[in-house]
Parts: C-alpha cells; sequence; structure tokens
C-alpha cells in the first residue's frame, strides 16, 4: 500500500509535466503555473483583458473604473484565472456582472491579450482571444 | 501459478528501481528522515507565517493554517508525536492550496508531494523509512530533470533568449545573468519595451551567455542520474548545490532554495540535514521578525518570495 503510494506520486511528478506541456500548447495554460516545474522557461507577463461596448458606430473601450467595485473585483478575479488558466478561464461572469451594472448595454465584449516571447525571431508576439456577449446570453 | 509472475516481477523491478536510490544504513535513514521531517514542518510553518503581511484579501484562513502549522511544528520535535505531526500538517497544506490555486507556486506543490511521502513513515519501522527516504530521492532527482527537461522543451534556453529577456525585464534573476553581458548589450536589452508586440529581439551575439544558458538546462538533465548512482552521488549532490543555490540566490527564491536544497543534501553521506537545521531555524526566525518588522529591512531580501 505504502509503496504503491510513493509509485504514485512519483508517477505523478513524472508524468504531469508531459501532459501540462500540452495544455500549454492548446489552452495557453501558464507554464510556471499547475505544479509542473517549467518555471523560468519562457517569459507570463501579466494578461491584459478590456471591456468593450457599442459606441460611435462600431466599439469602444469602456471605462472600468467607473463600474461597481462588485464587477471590477470579477474583471480582477478573471485576469487571476487567465494568466493561470489560459483559455480555461472565461469572463463569462465578468461579462454577466458588466450587463448588471449597465443597463444601457446591449451587448459586451472583452478582448484578451498574452504576450509570447516568440521562439523563432525572439520577439514579443501576442496571443488574442475574443469573447462576445449579448444580453440576450443571460436571459433566464 | 503463472498468471501471477508477471505482477511479481514488476513488483520486484519497482522495488528494485526505487531501491537504486536508497540508503544502506538503516541508522542513517533514520536520523536523516527524522532531521528532514523537522525541517519540512518548521519551513511550512514559516512559509505560511511569511506569507500573511503580502496577502491581498481576507486573510483568516491563511492564519488559521499558520498556527496550525505552528503547532504541528512543535509536535515534530517530540518523539511520542513525531510520527502524527506531518499527518496533522496535510489538512492546513490542502486549506493553503485551496485558498491560493490556481495562482499556487511550483515549491508549495513539491512541498506538498514531501510532505506526503513524509507521512507514510511510521514510528520503528524501519523498512518504511527506507522507503520514503527512496521516495524523497526520486522526487528531487525527477523535479530536477523536469526542471531541465522543461527549459530544452520550451527552446528559450538554447540561443538564451529567456535569459536575455529577463535581463531587459530587470527581473531579479535576469540581473544575476546580465553580469555575463557588455553594459552596452544590458542597455540595448533594457531599450526595448518588453510588453510591446514586436519588441526585440531579445537574442546576444553572447558565448558566455549562451553557455551559460545550456549549461543550466544540460546539468539540470544528467545531475538526477548521477545522484542516483551511488558512485557519483556525493560530487552530484554538491554540483547540484551549487547550481540551485547559485541559481536561486540569483532569482532570490530563497524558499525553493531552502526546499530543494534540503532534499538534495538527503543524498548527503551523512546527516547534513540535522546539521544545518538550527542554522536553518534561526534563519527562518529571522525572517519573520523582518517582515513583522520586528527588525530593519534591506531590500536584498524579499521575504515574499518565501
Amino acid at each position: 500500500m505504502k509503496r504503491g503510494v510513493v509509485v504514485a506520486i512519483l508517477a505523478w511528478v513524472t508524468l504531469w509535466p508531459l501532459v501540462h506541456r500540452g495544455l500549454v500548447a492548446r489552452y495557453d495554460v501558464n507554464p510556471w503555473k499547475l505544479g509542473a516545474f517549467a518555471m523560468y522557461t519562457t517569459p507570463t507577463p501579466p494578461v491584459l483583458a478590456v471591456l468593450l461596448g457599442p459606441g460611435d458606430g462600431g466599439l469602444v473601450p469602456l471605462d472600468e473604473s467607473a463600474l461597481p467595485d462588485s464587477v471590477r473585483r470579477e474583471g480582477d478575479a478573471f485576469r487571476m484565472r487567465r494568466h493561470a488558466l489560459g483559455e480555461w478561464a472565461r469572463p463569462d461572469t465578468w461579462a454577466e456582472a458588466v450587463l448588471s451594472a449597465r443597463p444601457d448595454l446591449n451587448g459586451v465584449v472583452v478582448m484578451v491579450q498574452r504576450m509570447i516571447l516568440d521562439r523563432q525571431t525572439a520577439r514579443m508576439s501576442s496571443r488574442s482571444g475574443r469573447y462576445v456577449y449579448s444580453r440576450a446570453d443571460f436571459a433566464e | 501459478m503463472t498468471s501471477s509472475a508477471p505482477p511479481v516481477q514488476a513488483t520486484g523491478a519497482l522495488s528494485r528501481l526505487l531501491s537504486c536510490a536508497g540508503e544502506t544504513d538503516p541508522a542513517l535513514t533514520e536520523s536523516k528522515l527524522r532531521a528532514f521531517r523537522r525541517f519540512l514542518l518548521l519551513y511550512s510553518a514559516a512559509r505560511s507565517a511569511l506569507w500573511i503581511p503580502f496577502l491581498d484579501r481576507d486573510p483568516s484562513g491563511f492564519i488559521a493554517a499558520a498556527l496550525w502549522l505552528a503547532l504541528c511544528a512543535a509536535l515534530v520535535f517530540r518523539p511520542q508525536t513525531e510520527h502524527w505531526a506531518p499527518r496533522l500538517a496535510l489538512p492546513a497544506l490542502a486549506l493553503q492550496l485551496f485558498l491560493t490555486f490556481p495562482l499556487t507556486d511550483n515549491h508549495f506543490y513539491l512541498e506538498v508531494l514531501a510532505l506526503c511521502l513524509v507521512c507514510l513513515a511510521g514510528r520503528g519501522r524501519a523498512e518504511d523509512d527506507a522507503l520514503v527516504l527512496q521516495g524523497l530521492h526520486w522526487l528531487c532527482a525527477i523535479v530536477l530533470f523536469q526542471t531541465g527537461l522543461q527549459k530544452l522543451l520550451y527552446g528559450h534556453y538554447l540561443t538564451g533568449d529567456f535569459l536575455a529577456f529577463m535581463v531587459a525585464a530587470q527581473d531579479r534573476f535576469g540581473d544575476l545573468f546580465g553580469l555575463l553581458l557588455s553594459a552596452d548589450t544590458v542597455v540595448a536589452l533594457r531599450s526595448h519595451d518588453v510588453f510591446r508586440t514586436g519588441a526585440g529581439p531579445f537574442r546576444v551575439d553572447s558565448l558566455p551567455l549562451v553557455v551559460a544558458s545550456n549549461a543550466v538546462w544540460i546539468a539540470e538533465l544528467v545531475l538526477p542520474g548521477l545522484l542516483l548512482w551511488r558512485r557519483t552521488r556525493t560530487a552530484a549532490m554538491w554540483a547540484a548545490l551549487a547550481l540551485v543555490v547559485g541559481i536561486q540566490t540569483g532569482a532570490r527564491e530563497f524558499g525553493f532554495m531552502i526546499l530543494f536544497s534540503n532534499l538534495l543534501l538527503l543524498f548527503a553521506p551523512g546527516n547534513w540535514n540535522g546539521r544545518i537545521l538550527p542554522i536553518l531555524g534561526i534563519v527562518f526566525v529571522l525572517a519573520i521578525l523582518l517582515v513583522f518588522g520586528l527588525m530593519p529591512i534591506d531590500n536584498f531580501l524579499d521575504p515574499g518570495s518565501l
């Protein structure tokens, strides 16, 4: 039994980093997080996430500082989760909170960008995601 | 009869594989394990205390965990309770994992895994002590290997790009490797806005930096094998210790450095974990005094990195 536990722990430490490497490539999971010992392998600057809403015939940035504290906390929580979990973290609850706080908006777009160091060019490039929500998405 | 042969053979092979990382002297095994158990719980208690002033949220769960771990650290020094103390500490670490996930640092996972192994040792059971020490040896070797493998897989160490980026970002880790570059190169690297798309290239024409960059991952891949092989074990341990202490001091990742150094010292021919334990105890007390403002703090020391 005890030998089995030791083997299970060692098997986990052996195999998980390899699975984690695949998750980084597929879902943009943070290499430095989740216990795969890939810290100091590649830069992982903080995630940039901004809110866009309809205006002037297109999309314009929403003033996050004008939103209630609870909504801003949702935004911070999303950025934190996104920084660690990559595309596994979706801004659904943040978007819902924004639309609750802004009844004048019919929809909101969350733009997410993470900087990466390109292996070929050694220059910074970015990986972006865009999440589009309409009020109907959160209708009861 | 014949159908049970393969599992028996597999178990035997597994046991041999585990035991190749073991210690031959049962008395030394027991004393090493006792010292490591004491270190680990002192470390957990100190780390937990050092987290508290840096929290940006409700600290009640963290304070409760820190107090519980301090109690466990006291219990580990009593012969009657030394084997129960790590088992009692596990729920506190589980709570801390819950509270910090998904931003939990990798050295915390290493601490949890080491504690899980230590929990398996029982009072007066030399066989279990041997198994746990083998497990800790393998854990140390595999983690060291994984850090090298990951650096190779991500590819930035082959050309020195990651280190050049860290120099540009004025990261404390980069400060160490910036010493290998000319002042002009450092200035040029730091002129890039690392948060702008297209910034760079973070690639420098510096043989010392590229050699150092490649030496890091190669050492991390090679040393684990040498740690497990008895004939090269001691030399490999000192080499790995120098690597870890050198890099982690540069990065000022003191928590990882202390934890991993103690894992490496389990490979030593004597009970080095026991010998340095009083010194580490003093270090932990000083760090706590510094963080809680009871002693003046120097900019070099960032106790949050514990």
